[in-house]
């Protein structure tokens, strides 16, 4: 899959991920309660401190210059960065996601464009 | 049923009293004294009347084996109080770092300042006549009604106009229905509203102190407790989350079957899979379960004026205030109450994330001497004698070593201690980490690590 192709995939933030399942585990019979502990049980585990080491390694730039994205020197920086000439659909901050790509980036899963 | 044994234990409590010829040592140290303002905590007695399923010194008691099967009531020597108090003992170490620069006198640590021995017993009434007359800065933690009997409460009317006094309030829910199966002889939550309402009418600074945060009992009702402490005058909210200790006796196991009972889910197995291995066996959930939570209160305190507070080490940074009690750091109607300590993490993470963002992420460095800045209330961190005498979390040090510790040292060793669940990487779990450069001294220099909801809650205005 290119890059651009898989930014254009509608991207669902964790929580509304969490909302999901608690709905799919209600509709199985389980109470509200029971149901919301279950899914955040399966989705919201805590992260290792060496995958926050390896998101933050990646994504602190990534975050930092599309947040404060100023200066065409910022833009070229994180051009050079990610390898890649459209990523501006991509605008989520969720870790899970944001982890998932640069590994499929690192292990050459998704192609960049150019 | 664990709540019968509560009860009994509550009803067994009602009009105790104390034992003579033994005193209970207080003040003394908070073992939590690298991100507490207020690590000078006090308690008139060895302990609490009252049955709350979830507290957390019920852990401490019921494990030491000193006090197995001969809990006795005791009381503080109440020669010494007074006395530290008035300035007679000079030579004293918490009078020397402490009561002569007037530093805040943080009462119901590991106690209640008004339950139901108090009742009976009045030694707290003794020391509440004092602070009043020496107009000396105090923040009461508490639940119990022994506030509301008259020779309490004309006191904090006489002392009104000096603002000298603080409260904060636990409470965990709103409905009171839920609030008696967990908080076992405590008085209702309306009651608990009602004093903070007297109080603040008087003119009283009063927090709510929402803690523990219960994920399962305190969210169902959150709304509406939220805004009966507006109602009620509160000026702060100070938020921490249930920790769940996983070296649980019997009476624990059965406490948190309790809990679960009413949470509609399995704690234990909730908090082992939710909680970060590396802050050791005080489970405390992670992130990303708080954060819809934290994030409704945040956004609460935002909108009508009230100053957000947070003793969970996730989430340190969105304190308003250095002290996470919740008081303000300013405070023109008595200034005294904002003599807490700045040297500490909970101040430090809250300044480090204004720097960060307000830099747009260049100033994002964090070293000792950052955390060490006031000069005010520093002596206490280099003292070796009271290191020896008051810290009660030294077990792993031999005797040798112990003679040449103190508070700063303990810091340190923690600072650069990547192993220990107390090291800020670990505790924090990872807000800040350590970077590949070392101050003059050799101590490690961390750095901020944003996080994913500081760019979402930026773009919605929240921050």
């Amino acid at each position: 899959m290119k890059l651009t192709e898989w930014i254009k995939k509608p991207k669902i933030n964790i929580q509304d991920k969490v909302k999901t399942l608690t709905e799919k585990h209600i509709s199985r019979g389980m109470s509200e309660a029971e149901a919301r502990a279950l899914a955040e049980m399966q989705l919201l585990k805590p992260k290792k401190l060496d995958d926050l080491d390896y998101l933050q390694h990646k994504s602190n730039l990534y975050n930092a210059i599309t947040f404060y994205f100023k200066s065409k020197s910022d833009f070229e920086l994180v051009m050079r960065y990610f390898k890649v000439s459209d990523y501006l659909g991509y605008n989520t901050h969720d870790t899970d996601l944001l982890i998932k790509l640069l590994k499929k980036l690192d292990a050459g899963e998704i192609k960049v464009d150019n | 049923m664990i709540t019968d044994v509560a009860l009994q234990f509550v009803k067994q409590n009602k009009g105790l009293k104390k034992v003579e010829k033994e005193h209970y040592s207080s003040p003394r140290i908070s073992s939590e004294f690298i991100d507490c303002s207020l690590p000078l905590t006090f308690d008139q007695y060895n302990y609490c009347s009252y049955g709350c399923l979830y507290c957390f010194a019920y852990y401490f008691k019921t494990n030491n084996p000193s006090l197995k099967n001969h809990l006795q009531l005791k009381s503080v020597n109440l020669d010494y109080v007074c006395s530290l108090l008035q300035g007679k003992l000079k030579e004293d170490r918490y009078y020397q770092h402490f009561i002569s620069k007037r530093f805040v006198w943080h009462w119901g640590g590991l106690a209640d300042p008004f339950c139901n021995f108090e009742k009976t017993n009045k030694d707290g009434l003794k020391i509440i006549e004092l602070l009043a007359k020496l107009k000396y800065p105090t923040l009461f933690s508490l639940k119990g009604d022994a506030l509301l009997q008259k020779e309490f409460l004309e006191i904090f009317k006489q002392s009104a106009p000096n603002k000298n006094f603080a409260f904060q309030f636990s409470i965990i829910t709103a409905d009171d229905e839920v609030a008696k199966y967990i908080e076992i002889g405590v008085p209702s939550t309306t009651k608990r509203l009602q004093m903070m309402k007297t109080l603040s009418d008087m003119g009283y600074y009063t927090i709510l102190r929402l803690r523990p945060y219960i994920i399962g009992i305190t969210n169902k009702s959150i709304k509406r407790l939220l805004q009966q402490a507006k109602e009620a005058g509160a000026n702060a909210v100070s938020m921490e989350f249930f920790a769940l200790d996983i070296r649980s006796n019997i009476g624990m196991k059965e406490r948190y079957k309790h809990i679960s009972q009413l949470c509609g889910f399995d704690i234990e197995r909730y908090y082992k899979i939710l909680s970060p291995p590396e802050r050791g066996g005080y489970r405390r959930l992670n992130r990303r379960v708080k954060e819809p939570y934290v994030k409704e209160v945040y956004k609460f305190c935002k909108e009508n004026g009230l100053l957000f507070a947070c003793s969970d080490p996730d989430f340190k940074e969105l304190n308003m205030t250095g002290s996470c009690c919740g008081l303000p750091e300013q405070y023109p109607n008595n200034p005294e109450l904002t003599n807490f300590s700045r040297n500490q993490l909970t101040y430090a993470l809250k300044e480090l994330r204004k720097r960060y963002w307000s830099s747009g992420g260049k100033d994002k460095y964090l070293s000792v001497s950052d955390v060490f800045f006031e000069t005010k209330y520093v002596d206490w961190l280099f003292d070796n004698s009271l290191y020896r005498d008051a810290c009660v979390c030294k077990t792993s040090l031999q005797t040798g070593a112990v003679v040449n510790t103190n508070y700063k040292v303990q810091f340190l060793r923690d600072w650069n201690n990547l192993a220990s669940p107390r090291c800020p990487y670990n505790y924090f779990h990872g807000k800040i980490k350590p970077t590949n450069r070392k101050d003059k001294e050799g101590n490690f220099i961390y750095e901020y690590v944003p996080h994913e909801y500081e760019f979402e809650w930026h773009k919605e205005g929240l921050l």
